[in-house]
């Protein structure tokens, strides 16, 4: 297990070097007037009297692209991610002040998944075949296909454009105004953590309120996945051995389920919640685009749009550890659910 | 043939296979239906003007026009060509590369699984939409460079589902009896492992059609993906997206830029779907990795 | 069911939270949620703060690296010139950190026989700095040495440079003289005597005073102390060379701000806001809004919401979106307001020879030469086939100008009755008839029009053209494509592109500077466009007279024979000049257009019911 675990970690940086090569090989193509671009704003309004020529040789665009991706590397192993010119500060002060709001997102939206899925999941199990069932079974499909985009533009719509509540963006511009010139104290980066830990009550509400539409947006084709998952999970243990001899013991059904048949299905969802986390860090990306959220998601839009590489270098980073230290903990937690599964 | 008549007992299997075939009569038929007007590609949506307003449904629209006097009946219709395009083209070639990194990596073992197994782990580490956003900012606007992205990182659920299908079956009896008949492993891999490891990346697949035409919407919803002006549904919602609420007087002035598309979209998406949860329950009651 | 009962609280607690929250915020009489209760006008939201919501991100807040129109909108209320227009009328200069505008009659500007040019501007001595300290001479002296050291960006600024030292940067100018020669140069450009800056120009430059009179963009005066405390430029000889060209990450005013002007700056949220305030020592008195919150909002829709809820209290309005905000309740509207900002369709007539976008790169029906544009009357051809009335009525809804010729509308000299291209079918068949020596019409053409993604008008435009050249001649095709910003960028900067729409937005009220961007071998558009050597040969003898003579009948008629020279040289499709609307709520009051509508002068802005 020991081993395993230090050998999973030993690839990490491995897989980090070459995943920054195959995204720097990337731009071999592109000219260094197009990297530029993210140095210019407003695409519309500007004129040839931008010192085009000037502002490439000034930020070294026109080195060749080894001595570039050297540079990086370079600095990269002297824990410095560099500057992004499209958040105008550097990687990782944007990093910093960024990943901390997709995370938040992350967790409610993560909340909405798995108490939502492994509550109608359990349900739909329990009532198999019954008209819940088949109106759950209708109502995930439909969550499956609906686009996150499409989901968060009609909610959007209906509850700040006709309703007049919870609107886009992270906060309304009262609470910025504490959160960012008061004595309001950063001590952990998390808004809704530090709102409460300054005693800002108030904050938190605002923040909370500005997370649930986007949690929403980018939970609902998860959450059917979820719902999906432990529904015929569930289904399959209700049929095992165990399960008939407990219900022969005579214990009530809800007994039978809770106790007996849930904890086994709950392997699926073990498994699945690594590939949730990486399909919830890609999801933030549309679905911070359509909140004005500014969090990850959009760091990397925006940058990408504007290839802007030190900063989607240094966010894929931060996202390659994640992901790579998330399998690594739904691995071990798999062991531990199943003891009958041992790490190669 | 059993499995099929349980296919079609099931009611929503077939609403999935009716959507399916809906669509795929609008894409054959779409000359007919929608017929070009100019001597420009077909794909490009037909224009009635440039009026920077939309336009409600008339005799020569029936959809109604969006901003920039684009047809959105014929987009819809021309559109269903690029969903199949993307959604087939792409499944069925990370399909193909996947089954074969993935079965012939663990069917052989050793190193070769291995190095490919790594491949997969470093292309799994990332986020598949923000891989293929950045992938298709890169290459430029336009669908083909939109399906060489999602192919490039595509191709990983399939080479690791494949792959744990290939590592149970090889343990099977029948395939140690074909070894001990002394069929050669070539033929034991198409004939024997192949076959039987296949389904469940069948059902993926189906399954995978309609998620890479929704991938391929949110790419075009956030700017990057189709060439404006191509028939292309993600893209017509991103034109429909400045039409959401209306004018003043009436939230719903503009209904028809962005009800259509969506129904398209979400019709579509729907109806793989169905037709790929239908298929797994009949195929494969235990498959539940998605 | 007890889980059931659980969830059931759960949500009836959220929601009552949600909406005691609510409450709260409005008994804090701020912000969010109300919608548009307040349509009557009876109530101003946050009556001392000034929301304007916006979807341009901020590059650097150092005025003399900014790049965007938009961006300046900012050092424009922190900072102050030496000159600055009175309200909306740009034509005319008052005085403001100088006490005087210097002209050739009051002495204070000298012409010596060889050219050189000595320029006086009398400081105020009442002017304090945001931080208390008073701004003297040196401020002034500093800050455009500095300026010229670390090679300034800001368009003005930029074409300043070379008209003051004579070479494109000083670390051109240390190439050709050394750094010693460079220095003294550099010393003697800008001197203090007594109360006054003298300015020693190599040759007389009108625009010079424009550039001055820019009201705190590029010409912001900048405090020397201040700079220096920040790790900016400490001003001597021995660093200069440290200094050169520095990068945005390098410039230790990229992220403050602090000047003389109305407004001090409070702080920065990249890609979310800027949050200014009341300067109350501010020498012409303090401004009536106690704050001004410039707000990041990338979505136009969002913009639009915010506005309708209370929660901006201005933003601009694409002329699509008009019907949204147009007869709300509370919200007032004006439209058509004239920017200073002229499109064009430029043609390029030398491109590359690789170019992707020529076809097979003969004259034949699959491609174009890489000089297809070099016949002029390929040029006029194209330019009888755009059709102004579509474009300006259909895709612009009516708002949008015609320009003259290069020289904007509202510009001093521009000339209405230049003559003009119009739609003509007639005239276009014509002009391709005798194309390439009579060839073209038979061989007919392909060639690739490129516009970058997400910019509608580029595309429209493109596309009409399109539309009326193929209506003409069945072998003649035009493909649009489309590149994301920075591939259209570069791929104008290595002549790929057979056309390029881009544009001219002259920061300086001065003929001379939409007509040497347009036309002079060194402006820019004559490099992209492959016309150096007719520039050279005609355009820059005249553009640099218009430079340097003072005297306004000849400048007129320079001024209009290049309008003419352009017209007869067709070398682009003026497509429009732009106008923009702009939507506040009904209470602000004291909103003046200025150049660009869109960028804001908080100065006289206040809430109040009228």
């Amino acid at each position: 297990m020991i081993k395993y675990l230090i050998k999973r970690l030993l690839m990490l940086p491995v897989i980090l070097l070459f995943l920054s090569m195959l995204i720097f090989s990337l731009v071999m193509f592109l000219s260094p007037y197009e990297r530029l671009a993210v140095f210019i704003p407003n695409a519309d309004a500007v004129g040839s009297s931008i010192p085009f020529d000037e502002l490439v040789s000034k930020y070294g665009l026109d080195k060749p692209f080894y001595v570039q991706y050297w540079d990086w590397v370079q600095r990269v192993a002297n824990g410095n991610l560099g500057w992004s010119p499209s958040a105008r500060m550097p990687v990782a002060d944007a990093l910093k002040r960024y990943f901390p709001a997709t995370v938040e997102l992350m967790l409610v939206g993560g909340l909405i998944v798995f108490l939502g899925g492994i509550y109608l999941g359990t349900k739909s199990a329990r009532n198999h075949n019954k008209f819940f069932d088949q109106a759950s079974r209708v109502a995930t499909t439909i969550g499956v296909s609906l686009p996150e985009f499409i989901f968060g533009l009609l909610l959007l719509v209906l509850f700040y454009g006709i309703l007049g509540i919870l609107p886009p963006g992270q906060m309304s511009a009262w609470a910025e105004d504490v959160v960012y010139l008061g004595s309001f104290h950063h001590y952990t980066g998390f808004l809704l953590l530090d709102s409460l830990l300054n005693g800002e009550l108030y904050i938190f509400w605002d923040v909370l309120k500005h997370l649930i539409l986007p949690a929403l947006a980018y939970s609902i084709g998860l959450l059917s996945v979820m719902q999906r998952i432990v529904r015929s999970s569930l289904l399959e243990t209700l049929k095992k051995d165990f399960v008939t001899t407990a219900r022969a013991k005579g214990l009530a059904e809800s007994v039978v389920i809770k106790k007996h048949a849930r904890r086994n299905s709950l392997l699926p969802v073990v498994t699945i919640s690594g590939s949730m986390v990486a399909k919830m860090l890609g999801g933030a990306a549309i679905v911070e685009t359509v909140f004005n959220y500014h969090g990850m998601g959009m760091f990397i839009v925006v940058a990408a749009q504007g290839l802007d590489f030190p900063a989607i270098l240094g966010s894929s980073l931060l996202i390659g550890v994640i992901i790579v230290v998330t399998n690594l903990v739904v691995d071990i937690l798999y062991t531990i659910l199943d003891p009958t599964v041992t790490l190669e | 043939m059993e499995k099929l008549k349980q296919f079609f007992k099931n009611p929503l299997g077939v609403t999935g296979f009716i959507l399916i075939l809906f669509w795929l009569m609008v894409a054959l038929f779409a000359p007919v239906i929608a017929p070009s007007h100019s001597n420009n590609s077909p794909y490009m949506i037909e224009r009635i003007g440039f009026s920077s307003l939309p336009v409600p449904p008339s005799e020569d629209a029936p959809f109604g026009l969006t901003s920039g006097g684009y047809n959105i009946f014929y987009g819809i219709v021309w559109g269903s060509r690029t969903a199949f395009r993307v959604g087939l083209i792409v499944v069925s070639t990370t399909l193909v590369i996947g089954v074969i990194l993935g079965g012939v990596g663990s069917f052989i073992g050793g190193a070769l699984d291995n190095i490919i197994m790594r491949i997969t782990d470093l292309v799994m580490s990332f986020p598949f939409l923000i891989a293929v956003i950045i992938m298709s900012i890169v290459l430029g606007k336009g669908i083909d460079k939109l399906i060489i992205a999602l192919i490039l990182f595509g191709w990983r659920n399939y080479a690791r589902v494949m792959r744990s299908e290939v590592l149970s079956i090889k343990e099977r009896d029948f395939v140690s009896a074909a070894y001990s008949l002394g069929m050669n492993r070539i033929r034991i891999f198409l004939v024997h492992i192949v076959p039987n490891s296949i389904f469940s990346v069948f059902v993926l697949a189906s399954l995978d059609i309609g998620t890479m035409v929704l991938i391929s919407a949110s790419l075009s919803f956030i700017g990057v993906g189709a060439e404006p002006g191509y028939a292309d549904w993600g893209q017509m919602i991103n034109f429909s997206r400045n039409w959401l609420l209306g004018t003043i007087d009436n939230p719903m002035t503009y209904w028809y830029t962005y009800l259509y598309p969506s129904i398209a979209i979400f019709s579509f998406v729907m109806g793989w779907t169905l037709m790929g949860d239908t298929l797994r329950d009949v195929l494969d009651p235990k498959m539940v990795k998605r | 069911m007890k889980r059931n009962i659980l969830l059931i609280l759960v949500l009836i607690s959220t929601v009552s939270l949600l909406s005691a929250a609510g409450t709260k915020e409005s008994d804090q009489g701020s912000s969010a949620g109300q919608g548009t209760a307040d349509a009557a006008g009876m109530n101003i939201k946050n009556p001392d703060t000034f929301v304007e919501a916006t979807s341009n991100s901020v590059e650097t807040l150092d005025p003399q690296f900014m790049l965007s129109t938009a961006t300046m909108e900012l050092s424009y209320n922190v900072y102050d010139s030496l000159l600055d227009h009175p309200d909306g009328d740009m034509s005319k200069l008052i005085p403001s950190i100088a006490s005087e505008v210097p002209t050739l009659e009051n002495g204070l500007i000298k012409i010596e026989s060889d050219g050189t040019t000595y320029i006086t501007f009398p400081i105020r001595t009442n002017i304090k700095f945001h931080n208390g300290d008073t701004l003297n001479p040196d401020d002034v002296e500093y800050t455009f040495k500095r300026a010229v050291v670390v090679g300034a960006q800001t368009s003005s600024l930029s074409m300043l440079t070379p008209n003051l030292i004579g070479e494109n940067s000083f670390s051109d100018l240390i190439d050709s003289v050394g750094f010693e020669a460079a220095w003294n140069t550099l010393d003697e450009l800008v001197m203090v005597d007594g109360d006054s800056v003298v300015f020693k120009l190599p040759k007389a430059f009108v625009p010079f005073l424009g550039i001055m009179a820019d009201g705190g963009n590029g010409s912001a005066i900048l405090s020397k102390s201040w700079s220096i405390e920040q790790g900016a430029w400490p001003g001597t000889k021995e660093t200069a060379q440290d200094f050169l060209n520095i990068t945005m990450e390098e410039d230790p005013l990229f992220d403050k701000m602090m000047g003389s002007g109305p407004f001090k700056f409070v702080a920065w949220e990249p890609s979310k806001r800027i949050v200014l305030e009341a300067f109350s020592d501010y020498w012409q008195g303090a401004p009536r809004i106690q704050r001004v919150v410039r707000t990041i909002v990338p979505d136009n829709q969002t913009a639009l919401l915010m506005l309708k809820n209370g929660d901006a209290d201005f933003t601009t309005v694409s002329v699509s979106d008009l019907g949204q905000v147009e007869g709300a309740p509370g919200i007032k509207v004006l439209k058509n307001l004239p920017s200073t900002w002229l499109m064009k369709i430029n043609f390029v007539m030398d491109m590359d020879k690789g170019s992707s976008y020529i076809g097979n790169g003969t004259l034949s029906e699959g491609g174009i030469p890489n000089n297809f544009f070099s016949d002029i009357n390929v040029r006029k051809a194209f330019e009888y086939s755009f059709d102004w009335d579509v474009f300006i009525n259909d895709v612009f809804l009516g708002a949008a100008q015609k320009p003259y010729g290069p020289v904007l509308v509202g510009f001093p000299t521009a000339n209405p009755d230049n003559p003009q291209y119009y739609f003509d079918t007639a005239k276009a068949e014509e002009y391709f008839k005798k194309a390439w020596g009579g060839k073209l019409w038979d061989t007919g053409f392909t060639m690739t029009a490129v516009y970058s993604s997400g910019s509608t008008h580029r595309q429209r435009a493109l596309e009409i053209l399109k539309l009326n050249i193929e209506n003409l001649n069945p072998k003649f095709h035009i493909e649009l494509a489309s590149l994301p910003w920075a591939g259209y960028v570069g791929a104008i900067k290595e002549s790929q592109l057979p056309l390029t729409l881009f544009g001219i937005l002259p920061d300086v009220f001065d003929p001379y500077y939409p007509l040497f961007e347009h036309m002079h071998s060194a402006g820019g558009y004559a490099e992209w466009g492959g016309y150096i050597d007719l520039a050279k040969e005609k355009f820059d003898p005249l553009i640099n007279e218009l430079g340097t003579n003072y005297d306004p009948v000849r400048r007129k008629e320079i001024s209009w024979e290049l309008q003419k020279m352009d017209y007869d040289n067709a070398l682009s499709i003026f497509h429009f000049q732009a106008v923009e609307h702009v939507a506040m709520q009904d209470y602000v009051q004291g909103y003046v257009a200025g150049a660009f509508p869109g960028n804001l002068d908080f100065y006289p802005i206040y809430k109040e019911n009228k």
